[in-house]
């Protein structure tokens, strides 16, 4: 397909969470026509198990759609759809920077949320040529104007530019496409200058190897290149080039201004960065791009194989896995009870899940996680400060003069009548108000400082619940303030299992122990004996529990002859075990290390 | 012991699909002749007369769709194939929504002495739930019928434990099932398998708690056992030992049975096969005269001491203490020292003439006791 320049256009769909961007990029490929009926899904750019499963996108993918105007002119509409999902901001900052336009989605029985302000701020930093469009018009809880108003005062966007669709019938998506050609600006780049591209994703494939994501700038690719990635001068010889059209579509070259693929027999997983430029081996002393900001880890956690023989196969995932999720850092890390593992920073919870689940997943590993902590400052009584995110590294209380513990500003959306619910919440999690505004009728957004440590876990979730879904969140980080650190300890059967150990404020911490001592209960599944489960400051008991070997539960079902399921159904029970690990004689499932973070009863 | 055999025929077809049930069964209907066509050719083919059967089994799957000159032939073909004792058990399993009038009377003629109807439940709000295609009303007609057809043993099966399941409604189920005087009662809880409507709609969860459920399996018990039922099996009952199942207690027993039709599962001599859970394969299988075999497993000495544990806690014979030790080649107290000291502490059970029978106390904590005894197995 050659399609000229002018005819190109790359614009992202952005909006809060569950606005409706997956299923609307389902309309538009469906009226590109490049899927046919019978292998068409709903949210067809959500491939992952994980993201079918929750129902949410995790990763930006891009679709090349092409179409015809009515005067006849083709064009190749490069569209990326991104996540909504706070931790996976990263995401989307990044498909933005390979993009000229951008759809920003609003709901039209939510408003305007904060992630729609926080997506809104990042197009705008880079520029984008913005399009409102106003989605699930067929709601009978729609509030077009409601909505149309938010768009004009809180975004700042002309009313009149705004569209209005239901992606999930198809109303009003064909003006989309008019509406990109019209409104978005065809990319620039000179199509004769030398090559030169940015690296935005990339991904192992098991037949191919590593595709490489890229956006083109300057001059055009084919099979048969050599090229160079520019941060660390390797060369490789170009395979294959093309399109993303939900499968992959080779082509004879990409130009400048394209978005599309390359497969370039890459061998060293290392030498694919993304962010990094991609020249021709023979301009490799160009200057390069400049790439995206480096992701800022905020949650961190340990990674270990429940089985210390996979310790070489979770190096490989983890590579593997970089390839596709940017934002993720990692480096070696080990522990008395569970062996060699990789001490990980995350965007948050939910991308630390992501993660787990993923590497569970595609590279057949069975792991566990220690529990979450945020970066501690400790500073010691020889004046020495320290960074930790790792309980394992906690110094003798002795030695500690004092601890600082990182906070962050948060914005929050809601309905005035929440307001006094979320101050309330915010208390509860040490949080101060230190500002408010209203937005359009009835809405404010208010600001609040709050511990990091407080917000990682469980808060959006408590957010939501507070304000019957209509309360929305958006935060940054906002250095470091003095705090009270502990250290919280959990015995199994007497034994100390170090990757239960938390960090958490003082105040906090007996309320913490007895409920994951609770929790700990219920993820430890029965074995022959009992087990004792304490929760121990600094040598103190402080809380109990004990898992019996026996409960209520009996099972009167007719199997016939079939009598090998139900052996197999034991046999399975005893095999699921094996993704516990053994500490002392007592076996944790994986799910345990994660429960004692949550605060609920 | 006896060597006799047990025999069961799966009849694949249903009116309509239940929402919980995963039995294998279609309900296209125009595939019957071929299958009884393909069924009497697999008996033909399996025919052995060394081997002597003394329970027959008609189950499904939906057999009481089948006309009775047709359950005929299949019995004709079976008694020319194999040795018959002389007062054989059999079973047909009877739906409420297949109800013609004369039936009974017709299959009786054939042989047939007992019957197993799947009432379900005596109220419309659950076999609305669960989806049977027939109401309370029918069923009641069923078994009325079935009565007047004279019957030595007539049986029913009821489901418990839907998600508004209460004591009253499980009350209200049990008491119209005394009512009919019946002989035998299947009383089962109602289980989500992956693949079914209600596992979709759950989610795989059950939304009813394991405490509760043993509360509602604790009541049944105690109630049909008050009403003078033997409770002999975790989920069947009967008036008198001489009314029990026969052929399911093969089963539990792990004595041999040869099963036909498709997803018929068969056991002789510690091997386990069964049959393509599949209709059209099973009878182009069985046209070029190959049995339709689909898998077979040959028990390991582990999966025989697990599979006489696991079925024998389920029974009130209870575990054959010897048969496990012959396989074993341990001594079952020192294998099982603390669990069996679990179980003595708690009086959930006892162990008398080397058998170890759970009583109901212990019998609510089934699956974590199995689950005991299966760990320390499969160590
Ligand atoms: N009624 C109605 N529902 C819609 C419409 N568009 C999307 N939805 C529903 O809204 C939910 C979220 O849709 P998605 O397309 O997954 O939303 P998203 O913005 O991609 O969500 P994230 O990727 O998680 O940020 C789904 O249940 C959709 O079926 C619409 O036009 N009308
Ligand atoms: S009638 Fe029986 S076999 Fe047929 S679908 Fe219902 S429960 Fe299953
Ligand atoms: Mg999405």
């Amino acid at each position: 397909m050659n399609i000229k320049q002018e005819n190109i256009r790359n614009f992202s769909i952005i909006a809060h969470i569950d606005h409706g961007k997956s299923t609307l990029s389902d309309r538009m490929i469906q009226i590109a026509g490049i899927v046919s009926d019978r292998d068409f899904k709903n949210q067809i750019l959500d491939t992952m198990d994980i993201e079918r499963e929750r129902g949410i996108t995790i990763k930006s993918q891009t679709v090349s759609l092409p179409y015809k105007a009515k005067d006849g002119q083709e064009y190749l509409l490069n569209l990326i759809d991104t996540p909504g999902h706070v931790d996976f901001s990263y995401e989307v900052s990044r498909a933005i920077a390979s993009c000229e336009g951008a759809f920003i989605l609003v709901d039209a029985s939510q408003g305007v949320e904060a992630q729609t302000l926080a997506n809104m701020y990042l197009a705008m930093e880079h520029d984008l040529e913005i399009i409102p469009v106003i989605n699930k018009i067929d709601l009978p809880s729609a509030e077009i104007d409601w909505v149309k108003q938010q768009i004009e005062k809180d975004l700042g966007l002309d009313k009149k530019s705004i569209l209005l669709v239901s992606a999930k019938n198809g109303t009003g998506v064909n003006d989309l496409f008019k509406s990109a050609v019209e409104n978005f600006p065809a990319p620039g780049g000179d199509l004769d200058a030398p090559f030169k591209a940015l690296i935005f994703d990339s991904h192992y494939d098991s037949y191919k190897g590593i595709l490489v994501h890229l956006r083109i700038f300057q001059g055009s690719l084919k099979p048969g290149d050599k090229i160079v990635f520019m941060s660390n001068n390797s060369e490789y010889k170009v395979e294959e080039v093309g399109l993303f059209q939900i499968k992959r579509n080779p082509v004879k070259s990409l130009q400048a201004g394209q978005v599309g693929y390359m497969i370039a027999g890459v061998k060293m997983i290392s030498d694919v960065r993304c962010g990094d430029t991609i020249t021709l081996a023979k301009n490799k002393n160009d200057k390069p791009m400049s790439g995206f900001k480096e992701p800022k880890p905020v949650v961190f956690s340990s990674i270990y194989p429940v089985s210390s023989d996979d310790y070489p196969e979770l190096s490989e995932a983890l590579e593997k896995l970089k390839l596709n999720d940017a934002s993720l850092v990692f480096e070696k890390d080990s522990s008395l009870a569970l062996g060699f593992g990789y001490r990980c920073g995350f965007l948050g919870l939910l991308h630390l899940e992501v993660v787990q689940e993923r590497l569970e997943r595609e590279y057949n590993l069975s792991l566990i996680l220690t529990s979450p902590s945020v970066q501690y400052k400790i500073i010691r009584k020889d004046g020495k400060t320290e960074i930790i995110d790792n309980p394992a590294l906690y110094p003798d209380p002795m030695e500690i003069e004092s601890t600082e513990e990182p906070y962050i500003k948060a914005a929050i959306i809601i309905p005035d009548k929440y307001m006094g619910a979320v101050m309330q919440l915010c208390m509860e999690h040490r949080g101060t108000s230190t500002n408010y505004q209203y937005l359009t009728n009835n809405r404010i957004e208010m600001k609040f400082d709050l511990p990091l440590a407080e917000v990682v876990y469980e808060f959006y979730d408590r957010l939501k619940s507070v304000t019957q879904g209509y309360g929305s969140f958006d935060y940054e980080i906002a250095g470091y303030h003095k705090t009270d650190l502990v250290k919280l300890d959990f015995l199994v059967n007497g034994e100390r299992v170090d990757a239960l150990s938390q960090l958490l404020y003082r105040d906090n911490a007996v309320d913490r122990g007895r409920k994951s001592c609770k929790r700990l209960k219920e993820e430890i599944p029965r074995q022959m004996f009992k087990i004792a489960i304490q929760g121990a400051i600094g040598g103190k008991i402080i809380s109990r529990e004990t898992v019996s070997a026996y409960r209520k539960d009996v099972t009167a079902k007719c199997y016939g002859g079939d009598i090998s399921r139900k052996r197999k159904l034991l046999e399975k029970q005893k095999k699921g075990k094996k993704r516990m690990k053994m500490v002392g004689s007592v076996e944790i499932p994986q799910s345990a290390f994660l429960s004692v973070l949550k605060s609920g009863d | 012991m006896s060597n006799n055999y047990g025999l069961y025929i799966h009849v694949p077809f249903c009116l309509s699909k239940c929402f919980y049930c995963d039995f294998y069964s279609i309900s296209d209907l125009s595939l019957k002749s071929d299958f009884i066509a393909a069924l009497l050719n697999e008996i033909k083919i399996r025919a052995d007369l060394n081997k002597k059967i003394d329970t027959i089994y008609l189950g499904g799957g939906t057999p009481s769709i089948l006309d009775p000159f047709e359950i005929e032939q299949i019995l004709l073909n079976i008694y020319k194939s194999f040795q018959i004792v002389k007062h054989p058990e059999i079973t047909l399993e009877v739906n409420p929504n297949t109800l013609k009038n004369n039936y009974f009377k017709q299959i009786k003629g054939l042989g047939i002495n007992r019957l197993n109807i799947g009432v379900q439940s005596f109220q419309d709000k659950k076999l609305l739930f669960l989806n049977r295609s027939h109401s309370s009303n029918k069923a009641k007609k069923t078994i009325l019928q079935a009565r007047n057809a004279d019957f030595d043993n007539l049986g029913l099966d009821i489901i418990y434990g839907l998600p508004k399941e209460s004591f009253e409604t499980l009350l209200y189920d049990l008491n119209k099932a005394l009512e009919f005087e019946v002989d035998h009662l299947s009383c089962y809880t109602l289980t989500y398998e992956s693949g079914t409507k209600i596992y979709n709609k759950f989610k795989g969860k059950n939304p009813l708690n394991d405490n509760f459920i043993s509360c509602l399996f604790e009541l049944t018990s105690k109630h049909l056992k008050k009403k003078g039922y033997i409770h002999y099996e975790i989920s069947n009952f009967a008036t008198t030992l001489k009314h029990k199942s026969k052929h399911n207690q093969k089963y539990w027993d792990m004595l041999p049975y040869l099963g036909f039709g498709p997803c018929a599962h068969s056991f002789d001599n510690n091997i386990r096969f069964w049959n393509y859970r599949d209709i059209k394969k099973y009878i182009l299988s069985l046209r070029k005269n190959i049995l339709p075999v689909s898998q077979k497993e040959i028990l390991t000495k582990k999966q025989k001491m697990l599979e006489i544990i696991m079925l024998g806690l389920r029974t009130l014979k209870g575990v054959d203490i010897i048969k496990f030790e012959n396989i074993a080649k341990q001594k079952f107290a020192k294998i099982f020292k603390n669990i069996l000291k679990d179980i003595n502490a708690n009086s959930w059970g006892t162990i008398k003439n080397n058998k170890l029978v759970l009583n109901l106390n212990g019998m609510v904590y089934l699956n974590s006791i199995t689950s005991c005894f299966a760990e320390k197995i499969l160590k």
